[in-house]
């Protein structure tokens, strides 16, 4: 590692030390030196957004394509038109009106490639395996005896269904009566609470655990970057 | 007993019924006349022509309604009450016909009673010679003046047949010329009654047999023909009307000369052969007439009305003769020509018509048209009954030229008759007479009952008077102005005013003022800004926040700081089984095999992820593993190059770095599918899909295993629908390397079966139990005790936390009334 | 120009893609791929779109003098060296990562760090804000799962609350977000099929 190559990353660890503390003074209270740090942060974020979508899209995927094979790539001039139409559109609030064909380009596949992979990877996978819940002869492959895959297996399947039953919000049309739930259907979504308050204490605990990391990391980095400092004064 | 015959529909209703059954109309008139002796009493509802007996009708008036016919009872009282020799009933009928031919375009005005003189043509008998050798759609026939007897020139009875065709502004057409000067005849008849009267009735007493019922067309002026077709059914049968619009020697009546008024007879329409009846059926407007019985037929010139004093016929002397019994404007009459083609041809409502543009109290457009019409007889052409004016251009009829010429100057004044007349509807209906209008030679007489009667009686009779001629707006526009009391031309609300504004109080009682003052005062707190109270920056919570704050930190800092590695590390043979399976798939890696790791995770979670992205890249790594790296995430890339750069510096593995994928599922699709395409270089620049070891990937499927490192269960999921189905169709494997956030929601595509996550390591705790498994000392171990004892002193705080505030609850509960959250 | 052709467009596009999820024909399926690639260039648009925006609002609060012009000058001074340095160098160069290094990362990392500090507190302060059955399993089962997550201090592991936290996160937690996931696809899925049909037009046409 060469000096410049110390230097740098002396001066950027500097750098990070100090905006570390700056993002840490907002256990303090809201104050400008947060404020300060937090616009560095989204300016050099959303500059890295841009070279990287230039870089990888504009760049490799329409210029040296045509610039290479002009023949070859004209099937790239719809998107290219399109996107150059997209950026003039809507980057005046005057003109955004026209700019929704290629928003909905976007639209329409985004939402037939969400309907495709929620069908074929998540409900059929899923309604696969809460079917297989109580298959004894998959057992084995878990390696638990029968009854205590059983006894897994139905509360697992409980569970998800008293979890649907909870947002289940259809109701029969009844004459001189408020539109309501089944008793039946607001019993079972009261057990499916129950599993969700469960589930959602556990994402608690993960994002905490992965909070304390982040917490950690940072405290190494002060740490490693201070005892040094304290140690040379 | 004979039934009743309506005199709207003349249609036969039962002789005791008061309103036709056809047509809702009034059988009996709703005025009674004034009582006289022997007068039959008057029906209020009758539209008979001749309802009572007025003391103002001359006696050869009177007398002719006494020679009718037996007739029905009530006509029989009408007839008695009049005092006056009514017509029989199916001539009374037929002139009832004509009278009350409509209601709608033409209000009682002075012309009223002309129109309805002339009566309807079906009811002309059928025996009757048309005076005009045209079919009978083009002839207007006298419903009642059935001169046939009467004796006289062709341009005597022109006159007559105009008074048939004339109806008041209705659409009389044609040829209403009036006998010529030459033509003009007077009848003499003894006694009051002119004798011509008399043939005329007994005229109608031959037709009473023969009388058509009366058709509607005759009330409807708007739509329909005012006098229909002429029924001439058989040969000779005719109008007497019709015989005097006849040319010279075809039809002529055979009536003998002395009883014929001179002007009549002078006029040629009437052949003195045969007698007339002296009594006849006489109108009824006749009867009522204002004229005195021994009136003498005024000097030619001497006293003669406005109106025909400024005919020029008036002037050639040619009525001349005086007549003692004659009204004025009868005996003036002999020197207005008539035309001797016949009746005036009925007028198509269709052209446009507007009868209520008649002239209110205006002479009569066929006796202004005399000199106009002076010796015209043209063949076929029924006798004018109107002669109309320039701007009743739209009634006239097709052929009818000569009543076009018509000037306003002919008819600039009212006849003095007409506005006696209208006086005395004014009378009997309430009003004031026109006073304004009346004439000084005649006095304002009262309507007669039987007139009365006749007037159309509406479905909504008016209970007040009507408004004072005085009072009635004088039209301006259209063919009536000048006129008052007519319908208006221009629509009320054309004439566009401001409408009067009428302030309309809401009563509003005090409770629901105080709601409202209440809920204004409300409105307009809203508005106004309240000011902020002042908050203390330093409050319990602040100190608690900072408490917290200071033990999280020293928590995680002493361990740090000492580094004494106290917490031990999982076991390897207590890891999960998702841990196990992450180990055993990446130990399963061919070497050299290439293989696909994206770094879908933000910068935040670097120091999370980056501990087991070190972990899983260098056992890959040590497996001779092929890395190739994609990001769905545009900081990605770079994660990969720092990962690469700092934690594998050491090792220095050989990587390809394809960028940045957009577009989220879309785009993780496309590269499933089509990986060269989408990305066909690298972020150097470098066309990696030609040299190891993309050279021999086409497709995701073909990659060893495809290893996820998110944070987002929802990339997480991503990549499972979207590239997963590809790689499980190939059998490879996809491992997850998850943050501890994401772990709950990803363990369900793990427990599937088939298994569509291979294997999963989330937080710093399934890197541990990697490294564990590995056997390799990574950030984990450095981080495990900090990490053990932030755990443990977070969930201690949040027990405490708990249990202070159960505590809390327990304590507060019994004080206040309202607990805080309920079990 | 909007309403009709945007709402053709969308319905065009995703029946296409997806038809090719179910219908395995050569010519619909290059199609299909065909119209994910243009996908993808249109997102990388839609992406500087919001970069543009992002510059426009923030120097029109510097042109305007708002209050917070200061820190909006500070954005646009960022962005531009960042796009000036990277875009040149590229994006995987040493000044790239350096500034990637330490300044993104730096800031967001302390950030989520932050983060620890919030939830203890939430945590501390949860069964005083709501306090019922529900509230105390949430606690109860975050206490547990953190436990047994990682060794006691000065006690080490604890096998029981290892075993506890094992069966909470394998069995309840897994039914329950199986059940949200089920949710999740199907909401996805009605709501594809209503942007599909048309019922729903979020791109403003």
């Amino acid at each position: 590692m060469s000096l410049a190559d110390l230097n740098s990353d002396l001066i950027g660890a500097f750098v990070g030390f100090v905006l570390t503390i700056l993002v840490f003074s907002y256990i303090l209270g809201d104050n400008p030196l947060f404020r300060l740090s937090l616009h560095i942060f989204i300016g050099v974020a959303v500059g890295f957004s841009a070279v990287m979508v230039f870089y990888n899209v504009i760049l490799y995927q329409l210029v040296v394509p045509f610039w290479q094979d002009p023949l070859g790539s004209l099937h790239l001039l719809v998107p290219l038109l399109a996107g150059i139409w997209l950026l003039v559109t809507k980057a005046s609030p005057r003109l955004a009106p026209f700019g929704s064909p290629p928003m909905a380009y976007l639209v329409g596949a985004g939402a037939a490639t969400a309907i495709g992979g929620a069908v074929l990877g998540t409900v059929f996978p899923q309604a696969g395996a809460s079917a297989t819940l109580l298959d004894f002869r998959s057992a084995q492959a878990v390696g638990l005896d029968a009854g205590a895959y059983f006894m897994r297996g139905l509360i697992v399947l409980v569970g998800t269904v008293t979890t649907l039953l909870y947002f289940y919000y259809g109701t029969r049309a009844r004459q001189d009566r408020s539109a309501e739930r089944s008793r039946w259907i607001q019993d079972m979504g009261q057990v499916g609470l129950v599993f969700i308050a469960i589930t959602f204490g556990v994402l608690f605990a993960g994002v905490y655990a992965a909070a304390l990391t982040a917490l950690i990391e940072r405290m190494n980095f002060l740490i490693d970057f201070l005892i040094p400092l304290i140690a040379t004064i | 007993m004979a039934d009743l015959r309506c005199p709207m529909c003349g249609k036969s209703n039962p002789p005791q019924s008061e309103v036709c059954q056809y047509c809702q109309a009034r059988l009996k008139p709703l005025v009674a006349p004034p009582s006289t002796e022997n007068e039959p009493e008057p029906s209020s509802d009758s539209e008979d022509l001749f309802p009572a007996k007025d003391d103002a009708l001359p006696n050869w008036l009177d007398g002719l309604r006494e020679n009718d016919e037996p007739r029905t009872e009530s006509q029989e009282e009408q007839a008695d009450e009049d005092g006056v020799e009514t017509w029989s009933s199916e001539e009374e009928q037929r002139l009832s016909s004509a009278f009350t031919f409509s209601s709608e375009e033409a209000s009682d005005t002075d012309e009223d009673w002309l129109a309805r003189l002339t009566g309807d043509q079906e009811h002309q008998p059928e025996d009757q010679a048309p005076l005009q050798d045209e079919p009978a759609e083009s002839s207007a026939s006298a419903a009642f003046l059935d001169i046939d007897e009467v004796a006289g020139d062709e341009s005597s009875s022109e006159w007559l047949a105009e008074f048939q065709t004339s109806s008041l502004g209705l659409e009389e057409t044609s040829e209403t010329s009036l006998p010529s000067d030459d033509q003009g005849e007077e009848v003499v008849t003894e006694g009051d009654r002119p004798h011509w009267l008399d043939l005329i009735r007994s005229q109608q007493q031959k037709e009473s047999e023969l009388t058509a019922p009366m058709s509607s067309q005759d009330e409807d002026l708007e739509g329909n023909q005012i006098w229909g077709d002429k029924p001439v059914d058989k040969e000779g049968e005719s109008d007497w009307l019709s015989d005097i619009g006849m040319e010279e020697g075809e039809g002529e009546l055979t009536i003998d000369s002395k009883d014929l008024p001179d002007w009549l007879v002078e006029s040629g329409a009437f052949r003195p052969e045969s007698p007339v009846e002296s009594e006849q059926a006489f109108p009824g407007w006749l009867a009522e007439s204002d004229l005195p019985e021994d009136e003498p037929a005024p000097e030619a010139g001497e006293d003669l009305p406005d109106w025909i004093a400024a005919s020029p016929a008036a002037g050639s002397g040619e009525i001349n003769k005086p007549r003692q019994d004659l009204p004025d404007w009868l005996s003036n009459v002999s020197e207005q020509e008539v035309d001797q083609s016949g009746l005036p041809e009925p007028v198509e409502s269709g052209e446009g018509e507007d009868f209520s543009a008649e002239e209110e109290g205006g002479l009569p457009d066929w006796l202004t048209k005399l000199d106009a019409t002076a010796g015209e007889q043209t063949p076929g052409r029924g006798v004018p009954a109107l002669i109309l004016d320039e701007d009743e251009e739209a009634f006239a009829a097709p052929g009818v030229d000569e009543l076009e010429t018509q000037t306003d100057e002919d008819i600039s004044t009212v006849p003095d008759w007409l506005t006696q007349v209208a006086a005395q509807e004014d009378v009997v209906e309430g009003a004031a007479p026109l006073d304004g209008e009346a004439e000084p030679d005649l006095a304002t007489a009262q309507l007669p009952s039987w007139l009365q009667a006749m007037r159309p009686v509406e479905s909504a009779a008016p209970s007040a008077p009507a408004a004072k001629e005085k009072d009635k707006v004088v039209e301006k526009v259209g063919p009536l102005a000048g006129l008052a009391g007519v319908l208006p031309a221009e629509p009320e609300f054309v004439h566009l005013s401001k409408p009067k504004s009428s302030l309309v109080k809401l009563q509003v009682t005090d409770n629901q003022q105080t709601h409202i003052t209440l809920l204004e005062n409300l409105l307009a707190e809203e508005g106004q800004a309240k000011p902020v109270p002042a908050r203390s920056a330093i409050t319990s919570q602040y100190f608690l926040r900072l408490l917290i704050a200071l033990v999280v930190f020293i928590s995680v800092i002493a361990p740090l700081w000492l580094n004494r590695q106290l917490l031990p590390l999982p076991e390897p043979a207590g890891v999960s089984t998702e841990v196990y399976d992450f180990s055993q798939t990446l130990a399963g890696l061919p070497s050299g095999a290439p293989i696909l790791v994206a770094f879908d995770y933000e910068p935040s979670f670097s120091g999370e992820l980056e501990a087991l992205a070190a972990a899983t890249v260098a056992e890959a790594v040590g497996r001779g593993a092929q890395l190739v790296m994609i990001s769905t995430n545009p900081t990605g890339p770079l994660l990969a190059e720092r990962l690469m750069t700092t934690r594998m510096a050491d090792v220095n593995p050989g990587y390809v770095n394809l960028g940045y994928i957009p577009g989220g599922a879309a785009g993780l699709l496309a590269f499933a599918q089509t990986p060269r395409d989408l990305n066909p270089f690298d972020l150097q620049g470098t066309r990696v899909w030609e040299v190891a070891p993309l050279a021999s990937v086409n497709s995701v499927s073909d990659f060893a295993l495809v290893m996820v490192l998110t944070e987002n269960p929802d990339t997480a999921r991503s990549w499972i629908e979207q590239v997963q189905p590809a790689l499980g169709a190939a059998g490879k494997p996809m491992l997850m390397v998850l943050s501890a956030q994401a772990e709950p929601m990803v363990r369900p595509y793990y427990e599937t079966n088939p298994k569509q996550v291979n294997g999963m390591i989330s937080g710093l705790a399934g890197g541990a139990a990697f490294e564990s498994i590995s056997g390799m000392e990574g950030v984990a171990r450095l981080y495990w005790d900090a990490f053990g004892t932030g755990l443990v002193i977070a969930a201690a705080l949040m027990l405490l936390g708990g249990i202070a505030s159960l505590v809390l609850a327990l304590i507060s509960k019994p004080d206040t009334s309202e607990g805080k959250g309920a079990l | 120009m909007r309403t009709p052709i945007s709402t053709a467009v969308a319905i065009l596009v995703g029946l296409l893609i997806l038809l090719g999820y179910f219908i395995p024909l050569e010519p619909l399926l290059s199609l299909r791929v065909m119209l994910l690639q243009w996908a993808v260039i249109l997102a990388a648009f839609a992406l500087l779109v919001g970069v543009v925006n992002l510059f426009r609002v923030h120097w029109i609060k510097v042109k305007t003098g708002q209050p917070a012009g200061f820190y909006s000058f500070v954005l646009i001074v960022a962005l531009g060296l960042t796009l000036a340095i990277v875009g040149y160098y590229g994006p995987t160069s040493a000044p790239s990562v350096w500034i990637f290094s330490y300044i993104q990362v730096p800031v967001e990392s302390s950030l989520m760090a932050l983060l620890t500090i919030v939830l203890a507190y939430a945590g501390v302060r949860l069964l005083h804000r709501r306090l019922n059955a529900l509230s105390i399993v949430f606690l109860l089962t975050v206490l547990v799962v953190l436990l047994g997550t990682a060794p006691l201090l000065f006690i080490g592991e604890a096998p029981v609350l290892n075993l506890i936290r094992d069966l909470i996160v394998q069995i309840p937690a897994v039914a329950g977000a199986r059940g949200l996931l089920l949710g999740i696809a199907l909401g996805a899925i009605a709501t594809g099929l209503r942007i599909l049909m048309g019922a729903d037009r979020p791109y403003g046409g």
